[in-house]
């Protein structure tokens, strides 16, 4: 008898299938030499290194917050077999169970110990009065909280931070001692070197320092919060009484597959499309620019809300096909992003579409046509590696994008499903509060953290992917700086950088 | 250099070091470079792509770009260190002081702004435009422009760069370099995107211009031709290095760096008629990388005259006796050996006019051709591989809502040629002449609009391109850019795989890698070339590899769409002896667009002459070189900046005493939407008659086997052809 039931939602089997394909992506760039390059210059630069970090951390929990499974009963059901719980759980919930389990009732403001609302509380003597009473969970340790609150907060810092610190110097060892294995260098040699940001040689190797900076901003920040987690709601208690915590956790994966999975979907449209348009020309090319020009001129949110509203009127008349709450709020979220993306292809289309006008005209392509190869090998093997540069730089830098556009989509109601737990609708629910006094702005605050960390760090990712994979205007943009006025005595000091 | 007599110098630039973040390694692109340049004196920087020349000019006029920086040296303008400026005095200085005119004329002018107020721009800035103000600039600007000789001058104002051809815009660009009256005009290939009846006009103003203002020039160039006609002193730069600075008369009697010399002798109109015969001299491998530090000389992997001191010592700028200063170990301290050099150096070239090393005679063709496996191919077989009559490409020209086509680029307008096995047809012309049109409509990459393309004897008129397949295996084409002509995301083995995939189906994969190995060695590349991408070769190799696939099919034709012409002069010679050498072995017949006749002396048998879509001469290289018939083919040898060593053989196709003044053509070339009438070149020639305006001349035999489409040679005892 098994313990769990594994389930695997829509969104989970392709955001598992996205990451095979992020694999065998990696696999081909290591195998070529220019693309091979491109990347060696994204983990050069300090920015890139700092927000992959980033960006790997919420990866990592959306990744564990993918795998999901339903718990079995303790009662077998009625025919014998064994029972699963109805609510479908994720490996992240697991790791967070304390977060999720304690509830409280209502709100209650970061770190406090009362609830937010007075309430009517009866009395051992049976008399009664209004007070804020205590918090189920957030610092019931505490006999005392007004004499003991700040004491024990500081206490519960000092000691995250102090984990904190121990882990960060241990990760630094750990890092250098790799590097200088992999250097065949003295420990003490690579170390410094990596402090000084410096470099091995001509190639502009993994930027270490970076890594490593960041790496210890993260911990110092996020141990002091774990510590704090056990005993307290580091952000407050939602309406229901939830974690804000437990719900910017949760959000994140909802951002992650709306940002990835819509680009999964267009990107074959826009790619096929744009391509075709641009190397055929003629009638192909204005019906595909009269389908694009079509779709543009209609208000994108109009052709969403339209479109999320077709799929509820298929849910509600198909209770049948979903199990759970979970897969129905899935199979929502999974059309939203087809729907997203069948309003957004069209930039990148355009985009292709011109580069392909371009390359068509190149002098190789014509030598192709000159050996009279396939209209589709021309396409394959001449037009499109040639734009890998455009189709990575537009899909990174349109993550974010699509980020913003379910927060601004859940909150305008065509989002995801309710129930599902995303940054729009943890906006869409304090949205009620913010003309409460005093301001319930705990939720709002940790939703826009949240977003602003994982937006900020893709926005800053695919700046630094563009700079390493457009081919214009990447000269200058490392090293070599002497200085506003030539340096008589600069000779050395350049040297000593080229060297 | 400052023992030289003379006026007092105008720009000094001592010890000139400029770096260039390249970003994987620091490239010192000007390392140590000293010039002294006197009032009103032109000089020319020669040198390849590569050797630090346009660096040199924006870092005296402190125009660097970002990833580049001048690191150490002075650039003196009238003893005031530029370098030490403020950028809002350097302003001032450009304009002002120095004037600059860039090589591309497209790029340089703004395309929203009316030409007269980019003039008035410039003399508002430098606030020269006087009391009158607006009216004064404007009389200004169209003084100037006059000045530059741009036709209707006061009409050119109000217009917009786009309405103006490459020649005139450039003519612009000098006129506001000039606006301010500066002391020293720096022009930084400022012919180079020219044709060749333009750059003659180009370069004829300059000359005026400098003479008339008194003005110092410094020009950068790689043409060694417009060295001669133009400049009075010349520095020759390689590697970051000026290597030699001399008189330009003294330089071309004799130029003393193995490396100038080497330059001279890979010129493909050096040696005169008997270039058919001899291989171009080349010089071998390519500009070292400045990444590094050079222990010894830098030309001493490509120098031929390389001996153990070259490797040890990084030899110095010495000054010799006749005011030329050399940097080369044969000139320095020892004269003796310098003299016996020198010596050597004039007995070769009396004896096989000037090749120094590779210039080892090539076997006669006649007998290579008997040598030939030929199963009736090659020179024997009468009946020539490709005949086009009346081709004719038409590009539509679509207007209005309902994209009705209301007029037509006439690119190819009603060519015939012929292409005979195992020759060479050279097709020569402007650009816009159509000729690049004619070799795509011959292999049908662009549809031709009317005419007959016949190869061997089938027509290739209607095929579609499934049924046009087998046929592409015999024509194959090598493109003018090597960097656009390759892709860069595919291995070079791929390339050559992918045509043999496609037209040899029948090939098994273990001979097509066989082949591709003798490919690369067929054209010079090393095997492992095959593994590799475009990005790691140069220029020169790439055009090699473009050759390769080409041959890749075994075509019977190939047409060579200005395959040189993106190269530096030595790497060209390494390609036209390749071509030559592949020629011989293997029977193909080319077909060689080009616009320089030069080129033309050493590769081709038959000659066409092109202007604006259709061929106006054509006949035997000898022939029409030496005896043209035709006014444009006249002027276009005329325009050939000729380098005048004294010894040299005087051209005959160029009568006359100033061989640049003799037959100089006025003018752009007209629109192919709307040709003059009659004529095409009529506006343009110096002999039109009224019976030039009537109707298009009819091809006439001027001799036999030498065509001519003019009214100045009458029909009457001489066979005509449509």
């Amino acid at each position: 008898m098994s313990t769990f039931k594994v389930v695997i939602l829509w969104t989970d089997a392709l955001v598992f299938l996205l990451l095979g394909a992020l694999l065998v992506l990696a696999l081909i760039a290591a195998r070529s030499e220019p693309l091979r390059q491109s990347w060696r210059k994204v983990a050069s630069s300090a920015t890139g290194m700092g927000s992959a970090v980033v960006l790997g951390l919420f990866l990592a929990i959306g990744v564990l917050d993918s795998l999901h499974f339903r718990q079995a009963l303790p009662k077998p059901a009625a025919d014998g077999n064994v029972a699963y719980a109805v609510d479908v759980m994720s490996v992240l919930d697991l790791a967070v169970l304390q977060l999720r389990d304690r509830r409280e009732r209502t709100y209650s403001a970061p770190l406090a110990t009362v609830a937010f609302q007075k309430e009517t509380v009866l009395g051992p003597d049976g008399t009664q009065t209004r007070e804020f009473p205590r918090l189920r969970f957030g610092g019931a340790h505490l006999k005392e909280p007004q004499l003991e609150w700040a004491g024990d907060v500081w206490r519960k810092v000092a000691l995250g931070l102090a984990v904190g610190l121990a882990a960060a110097a241990l990760l630094c060892a750990l890092v250098v001692a790799v590097v200088a294995r992999a250097r065949r260098a003295p420990l003490l040699h690579t170390a410094r070197s990596i402090a000084a940001g410096g470099h091995e040689g001509a190639d502009p190797g993994v930027n270490w320092r970076a890594f490593l900076f960041t790496s210890v901003a993260l911990i110092v920040l996020l141990a002091p919060m774990i510590a704090l987690s056990a005993h307290y709601h580091v952000l407050g208690t939602s309406k229901v009484g939830q974690s804000v915590l437990y719900l910017s956790l949760k959000s994140i994966r909802t951002s992650l597959v709306i940002g990835t999975l819509t680009t999964l979907v267009l990107m074959p449209f826009a790619v096929l499309l744009g391509i075709a348009a641009g190397y055929f020309k003629g009638w192909v090319d204005d019906l595909i620019q009269y389908v694009y020009t079509t779709i543009e001129s209609i208000p994108s949110v109009l052709l969403i809300a339209a479109g999320v509203l077709l799929i509820q009127v298929f849910m509600e008349t198909r209770p049948e096909l979903f199990e759970t709450a979970a897969q129905r709020a899935d199979f929502r979220l999974l059309m939203l992003c087809v729907i997203l993306a069948l309003a957004n292809w069209t930039g990148l289309c355009r985009l292709l579409r011109g580069e392909a006008l371009k390359l068509r005209e190149l002098e190789y392509v014509q030598a192709a046509h000159a050996f009279g190869v396939s209209h589709w090998r021309v396409i394959t093997r001449h037009l499109a590696p040639n734009m890998v540069h455009i189709m990575l730089i537009s899909a990174v830098m349109g993550f974010s994008g699509l980020v913003l556009a379910e927060a601004v989509l859940s909150y305008v109601g065509v989002g995801v499903d309710p129930s599902m737990i995303s940054f729009g609708t943890m906006i869409n629910d304090a949205r009620l509060e913010m003309a409460r006094e005093p301001m319930v702005w705990w939720s709002l605050a940790s939703a826009f953290g949240f977003m602003l960390a994982l937006v900020l760090a893709a926005n800053l990712f695919a700046d630094a992917v563009r700079d390493a994979f457009d081919p214009r205007g990447s000269i200058g943009r490392v090293g070599f700086r002497v200085g506003p006025k030539r340096l008589p005595a600069a000779a050395g000091g350049v040297a000593g950088a080229s060297a | 250099m400052s023992s030289i007599p003379g006026p007092a110098p105008l720009l000094e630039i001592d010890g000139l070091r400029t770096w260039v973040d390249g970003g994987a390694q620091v490239v010192r692109a000007v390392d140590a470079v000293s010039l002294v340049l006197r009032r009103g004196e032109t000089m020319a920087l020669l040198g390849e792509s590569g050797c630090g020349k346009s660096m040199t000019a924006l870092s005296i006029a402190r125009l660097l770009p970002d990833a580049a920086q001048v690191v150490g040296g002075s650039v003196r303008l009238d003893g005031r260190d530029l370098l030490d400026l403020p950028e809002h005095a350097m302003r001032e200085v450009r304009g002002l002081r120095i004037g600059m005119v860039f090589q591309e004329p497209m790029l340089s002018l703004n395309p929203v702004m009316r030409i007269g107020a980019q003039v008035e721009e410039s003399l508002r800035q430098h606030r020269r435009a006087g009391a009158a103000g607006a009216g004064g600039a404007r009389a200004r600007a169209l003084a100037l422009l006059q000045a530059v000789a741009i036709p209707d001058a006061a009409r050119r104002l109000d217009e917009y760069p786009f309405q103006l051809s490459g020649g005139m815009r450039q003519r612009v660009m000098i006129a506001i370099a000039l606006a301010c009256e500066p002391d020293l005009l720096i022009g930084d290939e400022p012919t180079t995107a020219l044709d060749v009846t333009i750059q003659a006009q180009v370069l004829g103003l300059l000359r005026d211009l400098q003479r008339e203002r008194g003005m110092a020039m410094l020009l950068i160039t790689h043409d060694l031709g417009v060295v001669a006609q133009t400049a009075q002193r010349v520095a020759v730069m390689y590697a970051g290095e000026i290597v030699e600075v001399a008189e330009v008369g003294r330089f071309l009697r004799g130029p003393a760096h193995p490396y100038a010399r080497k330059l001279f002798d890979s010129l493909p109109e050096r040696g005169g008629r008997d270039g058919r015969t001899r291989e171009l001299a080349v010089i071998r491998g390519a500009v070292p990388s400045l990444s590094g530090d050079f222990p010894g000389c830098r030309f001493v992997e490509r120098c031929d005259h390389a001996f153990a001191r070259c490797r040890e010592q990084p030899p110095a700028l010495v000054e010799r006796d006749d005011g030329q200063s050399v940097r080369c170990h044969l000139y320095a301290g020892d004269p003796a050996a310098a003299a016996a050099f020198t010596a050597m150096q004039t007995a070769l070239s009396v004896i096989d006019g000037g090749s120094l090393a590779g210039g080892a005679p090539l076997p006669a063709p006649a007998a290579d051709l008997a040598q030939r496996e030929g199963e009736g191919e090659g020179a024997g077989n009468p009946q020539p591989l490709l005949i086009a009559e009346s081709l004719q490409v038409h590009f539509p020209i679509r207007t209005g809502v309902l994209r009705r086509t209301t007029a037509a680029v006439r690119a190819v307008d009603g060519v015939s040629l012929q292409i005979a096995r195992g020759r060479t047809l050279a097709l020569v012309g402007e650009s816009g002449s159509g000729k690049t049109t004619v070799g795509k409509a011959l292999l049908r990459l662009v549809e031709p609009t009317a005419g007959r393309v016949r190869f061997d004897g089938r027509d290739l008129g209607g095929l579609g391109r499934s049924a046009l397949r087998p046929l592409r295996a015999d024509m194959q084409i090598v493109f003018q850019d090597p960097y656009a002509s390759l892709n860069p995301k595919m291995r070079i083995g791929e390339m050559l795989d992918e045509g043999m995939r496609a037209l040899r189906p029948h090939w098994q994969a273990a001979e097509r890698s066989a082949r591709i190995d003798r490919l690369l060695g067929e054209v010079g590349l090393p095997a492992e070339a095959r593994s590799r991408f475009p990005h790691q070769f140069s220029g020169g190799q790439r055009q090699r590899v473009a050759i390769a696939r080409a041959l890749s099919v075994e075509p019977r034709l190939i047409i060579c769409d200005e395959p040189t012409s993106a190269l530096d002069v030595s790497v060209q010679a390494q390609i036209l002896n390749l071509l030559r050498g592949l020629q011989q072995r293997m029977g193909l017949a080319y077909l060689f667009i080009t616009h320089n006749l030069g080129v033309v002396e050493v590769i081709a048998d038959d000659i066409a002459v092109m202007y604006l879509g259709r061929i106006v001469e054509r006949g035997p290289v000898r022939e029409v070189l030496d005896l043209p018939a035709h006014p444009y083919t006249r002027a276009l040898l005329a325009a050939i900046p000729r380098i005048d060593r004294g010894d040299a053989p005087a051209r005959q196709g160029a009568q006359g005493s100033d061989p640049a003044k003799a037959i100089s053509v006025v003018g752009d070339p007209p629109s192919p939407v709307k040709p003059p009438t009659g004529c095409h070149f009529r506006l343009r020639c110096p002999h039109a008659s009224a019976l030039c305006a009537e109707h298009y001349p009819a091809a006439i035999e001027h001799t036999p086997g030498h065509w001519v489409n003019c009214h100045l040679y009458p029909a009457s005892g001489s066979r005509t052809s449509s």
